[in-house]
């Protein structure tokens, strides 16, 4: 059988224009953000597509000098960092029995947990923002780090569950056998087993954090404990006579966590495709 | 590997004890030691820290004077008292105070707010720390504060809300005069109607310039005062400026007239990128020569002469006036610094240090040298007028030889969110033609009422 | 020691800690939510029972409630169909693995390695009257009028806020991929040995083999809708006028306005709509035995 050529080219053409688009309105956004910071402000109003004239690293030294720019990035990485860590190890003990174990209750207590994922988040903000108050821990690191893993319950109760059902019984068995005891069992036997589920719900949970907004925006005042997407508004403000500046502040701002993405490319793919959930 | 694991896990559970104990720490203002290096002995006395949250920071016009003010408090008081200032966007500001209010977490000292809020929490719960006292044990600053101010400061038991004014702005509007005489414009704004002000402005046109400087985004601030100020020569529209109560329905004719006006303002007096532009916008064009007015208050000055923000140049030909009709905007009905009940005494010392700081007859006068303003009841010193800037002088003599009424902006007297949010947010659609004056005025209405309490 | 007896105190123990984030962080909220939703309550004062006058208010206030549902029923409509769709179509392509397949797959999750907050803000730019890239372009190629003030007109504010995320369709994309990916090679060799076309294969058999996972798409898609803040916040501001208005941003200024019996109203019927969505979804796309 012998198709003609004319709808195999038509195809191919129509695959290769979707990619191209794609991968278009994904990175130009970024791209035209960043080639525009190395522009002065009269050369952005001049005309938006025209390259730089010189390169000049000016701007990102006044951001970073002036405006704090390395403490919100750090309180980015270390509240996104812990949230995560705890929120892990928390929900790792809990999936270890979710799916391990068995006990009157189980199934109501697992369900109840994971039917959290589907209240909006937001939804929640007057009440959330009233517990922090009362623990003292309202514009406090603490405060958003106990917040963001709290966030990660459904899921991660939902992927850890899911990967210690696959480890075999078995193992645990022959521990207890040899003395161990039900701590070391879950901590040298059990854990390690569970790397590739940690993994796939840490770097959810990381992303998820690292970006979050909303919370952050209600739940911290002062520049000590602002994070990076909060601080972005800030810098709408403060730079708002400088075109130059603001794309700077934005470039740094966004940079880092495409550098982290770049580098774990593989898993954060897998991790979303695997479980279908959004962080 | 082992000995790996445990360290992770003793370091989950240190975590864990860390979030624990943080529990109790206050995110707040708190009592620091100050010399944490040193010994015990060296310092047996605190120093009282206030961390305080405002918008005077940063890049925000507020700044140049403010910051400076407080760096010289903290020098006059080093070891005692020291006041940290945290930068917030402006519009943020009155919504932050709010929720902090909630969960008493309210910083020591406070600049105004919501005003809503303040009238039906802080000062009908009396949750403010009552000046009366201490107003009353420093009769040198009290003879300073400006009477009426006094009187809306005293609630109906006699107590004292928040610090009365000793000097005011007038806010008037901001000219180039190169633009102006380009155009053949001989008149002063301050003498015109606002028939001849529009005459103005179509001349300015003819002559290829933009006239005005608009703005539809933040709380619509430039558009909003020259708006106040039509209302102000509108039939009734004075008086409603003048009174001390919000007005919630605005489809009496006068405020209809005064829709019409800013929507003719912005089909075509304004810049192309008006709808939509914040405060930083407006000034940016206005600095930048490509608009001939701008209304603003006096505290804009000092950036006519900053060629980072400015063009070379232009303070040279800036011109000042108050608006057409001999009117000015200013009100001294508005609560200012108040500190909130319940401190620990001497945080409550320290921001009343700060209160009688500001109030200092040198203190005032440095801020209406650079920020403009008058006070009627200190005796500024002999060099003053040497030392204003020219642009402000100029402000103060059609002050004296025009002014015809002072009145509120529509700012004091629209309910906070009409004023803060929503007349920016409808704006645009007056101003494209979306709505009409009449349709306008009856959205604002509904929005208003939402808030009537 | 009783092992039985230890056991169940090891259980309990490794339970403890998600029991509490559950009930801090996810039941009090939610029932707070659900009670004073029924209440006047600023926040200051202890609440008072109002009945139904918050729900009465959220409509007859102004049509700000309307409109944030009618935002709601288009946008999540729009991201059902258009948004799911182009995420499908870029998974069925990628599974052809056509040269530069991983740069694409690669790519397009980029934007969702960002924060919403900083894309919010990064579109503002791109549609600025001034220095953005879509009016100048326009007026490049001739159109020189082309003065659109896309966050502040109507209808151009709901337009370029639904073009801030409609591409951005990753997740789809890679959730039908993976499944793509696990159909067996023999499902498929059949099928062509009984004479389907690519087109037909395609149709007949892959596109029913990921329903499961389309209607998963579907679900996030319009969650994340439910819940879409930045977006709005930080561009239009629900404007001009209250266009773009939707619940979020109701829910934000009603703590701001300390409303928050108001804000609570509005907050319950958010999640009442969010499990509704999944709920007529999972029935649609008869997923079972996934947590969905």
């Amino acid at each position: 059988m012998k198709n003609s050529v004319m709808p195999q080219i038509l195809g191919k053409l129509f695959i290769y224009i979707v990619m191209i688009f794609t991968i278009a309105v994904s990175t130009f956004p970024i791209l035209w953000i960043m080639m525009s910071s190395f522009k002065t402000n009269k050369e952005i109003l001049g005309n938006p597509f025209s390259l730089p004239q010189t390169i000049s690293l000016q701007p990102y030294i006044d951001v970073f000098q002036n405006y704090n720019f390395l403490i919100y990035f750090k309180n980015s990485i270390w509240i996104a960092g812990l949230a995560t860590l705890v929120g892990l190890f928390i929900y790792s003990l809990a999936g270890y029995i979710f799916g391990k174990f068995d006990f009157r209750g189980k199934n109501f207590i697992y369900a109840l947990c994971t039917i959290t994922l589907l209240v909006p988040g937001h939804a929640k903000a007057q009440p959330i923002f009233s517990i922090i108050m009362k623990l003292g821990l309202y514009d406090t690191k603490t405060g958003l780090i106990l917040v963001y893993s709290s966030f990660g319950l459904a899921l991660a109760l939902f992927i850890l569950r899911a990967t210690f059902m696959t480890i075999p019984k078995d193992l645990d068995e022959a521990a207890l056998i040899d003395g161990a005891s039900f701590w070391r069992t879950f901590w040298n036997i059990n854990l390690p087993l569970a790397k590739s589920g940690i993994a796939t719900a840490g770097i959810l949970m990381f992303l998820g954090s690292w970006n979050e907004y909303f919370y952050a925006l209600i739940l911290t005042t002062s520049s000590m404990n602002r994070t990076l997407p909060v601080a972005l508004q800030f810098f709408d403000e403060a730079f708002s006579y400088n075109y130059t500046n603001m794309f700077a502040a934005i470039t740094m701002v966004v940079l880092p966590g495409i550098i982290i993405y770049l580098i774990v490319q593989e898993q954060v793919q897998a991790s979303v495709a695997s479980t279908g959930v959004k962080g | 590997m082992k000995k790996g694991s445990k360290a992770l896990f003793l370091l989950c559970l240190s975590i864990l004890l860390t979030i624990t104990a943080c529990s109790g720490q206050n995110g707040n203002s708190t009592v620091d030691n100050t010399s944490n290096g040193t010994e015990d002995a060296a310092s047996p006395k605190k120093e009282v820290v206030l961390n305080i949250p405002h918008y005077k920071s940063g890049q925000n016009v507020g700044a140049k004077f403010f910051l400076p003010q407080v760096e010289r408090f903290n020098n006059k008081y080093a070891g005692q008292y020291k006041i940290v200032i945290e930068e917030i966007p402006q519009d943020d500001y009155a919504a932050k105070i709010k929720l902090l209010a909630q969960q008493n977490e309210l910083p020591a000292l406070i600049e105004g707010g919501d005003k809503d809020f303040l009238r039906d929490v802080i000062v009908k719960g009396e949750k403010f720390y009552d000046l009366k006292q201490w107003i009353d044990s420093k009769p040198e600053m009290k003879k300073l504060m400006v009477e009426e101010s006094l009187v809306y400061n005293t609630t109906q038991s006699g107590k004292i809300v928040s610090l009365p004014i000793i000097s005011f702005s007038p806010i008037g509007l901001y000219y180039n005069k190169e633009m102006f005489e380009k155009a053949g414009i001989t008149k002063p704004i301050s003498q015109m109607n606002f028939a001849e002000f529009d005459e103005a402005l179509e001349s300015l046109k003819k002559a290829g310039f933009t006239p005005l400087s608009l703005m539809s985004g933040e709380n619509a601030w430039t558009s909003m005062l020259l708006a106040s100020s039509f209302l102000a020569n509108e039939p009734g529209g004075a008086e409603l400026l003048k009174s001390t109560e919000f007005s919630y329905d605005y489809t009496d004719p006068m405020w209809i007239n005064t829709f019409a006006e800013i929507k003719k303002w912005f089909e075509k007096y304004t810049t192309d990128n008006a709808i939509g532009a914040g405060y930083a916008d407006a000034a940016n064009n206005f600095l930048n020569e490509r608009t001939a007015i701008i209304a603003n208050g006096p505290w804009m000055v000092p950036d006519f002469s900053d060629t980072t923000k400015a063009a070379e140049g232009l303070d040279k030909k800036v011109g000042a006036s108050i608006y057409p009709g001999g009117v000015a905007l200013a009100t001294v009905n508005e609560y200012t610094w108040w500190i909130p009940k319940g401190l620990k005494e001497e945080e409550t010392q320290a921001a009343l240090a700060f209160l009688e700081f500001m109030s200092m007859p040198e203190e005032k006068e440095a801020e209406m040298v650079l920020l403009g303003g008058t006070s009627p009841k200190l005796e500024t010193s002999a060099e003053f007028d040497s030392k204003l800037d020219p642009i402000l002088l100029e402000l103060n003599n059609t002050i004296k030889s025009d002014l015809k009424q002072t009145v509120q902006s529509l700012g004091i007297i629209w309910p906070e969110q009409i004023a803060g949010t929503e007349f920016g947010k409808f704006l645009p659609l007056l101003a494209k033609g979306t709505l009409t004056p009449e349709q306008f005025a009856e959205e604002m209405t509904k929005k208003a009422q939402q808030f009537k309490k | 020691m009783n092992k039985k007896w230890s056991t169940k105190l090891w259980i309990a123990i490794f339970l403890a800690p998600t029991i509490l984030m559950f009930l801090m962080f996810n039941l009090t909220p939610i029932v707070t939510v659900f009670v004073t939703g029924f209440t006047e309550w600023n926040g200051f004062s202890s609440p008072k029972f109002n009945g139904l006058d918050n729900y009465i208010n959220l409509v007859s206030y102004d049509d700000t409630f309307l409109i944030s549902l009618r935002n709601l029923f288009l946008w999540s409509a729009i991201a059902a169909t258009l948004h799911v769709g182009f995420g499908v179509l870029v998974a069925f392509i990628l599974y052809k693995r056509p040269f530069g397949w991983r740069v694409v797959r690669g790519t397009f999750m980029i934007p969702n390695v960002i924060s919403v907050a900083a894309w919010a803000i990064i579109y503002k730019f791109i549609f600025n009257d001034d220095i953005g890239v879509i009016n100048n372009f326009m007026r490049d190629i001739g159109f020189s009028d082309f003065h659109v003030k896309w966050f502040y007109e109507s209808p151009a504010a709901f337009i370029a806020i639904t073009l801030t995320w409609l591409f951005y369709a990753v997740i789809v994309t890679l959730i039908v991929l993976n499944e793509l990916m696990a159909i067996p090679k023999e499902v498929h060799e059949a099928a062509l040995l009984d004479g389907a076309n690519g087109w037909q294969v395609t149709r007949y058999i892959n596109l029913p083999l990921v329903k499961g996972a389309i209607g998963t798409g579907v679900i996030l898609s319009i969650t994340a809708r439910i819940a879409m803040f930045e977006e709005v916040a930080l561009t239009s501001r629900g404007g001009p006028g209250n266009d773009t208005y939707n619940i979020p941003l109701m829910l934000y200024n009603g703590i701001v306005n300390s409303e928050y019996g108001y804000a609570n109203s509005a907050a319950t019927v958010m999640i009442i709509i969010g499990v509704l969505v999944m709920i007529v979804v999972s029935r649609l796309f008869k997923m079972n035995e996934k947590i969905y």
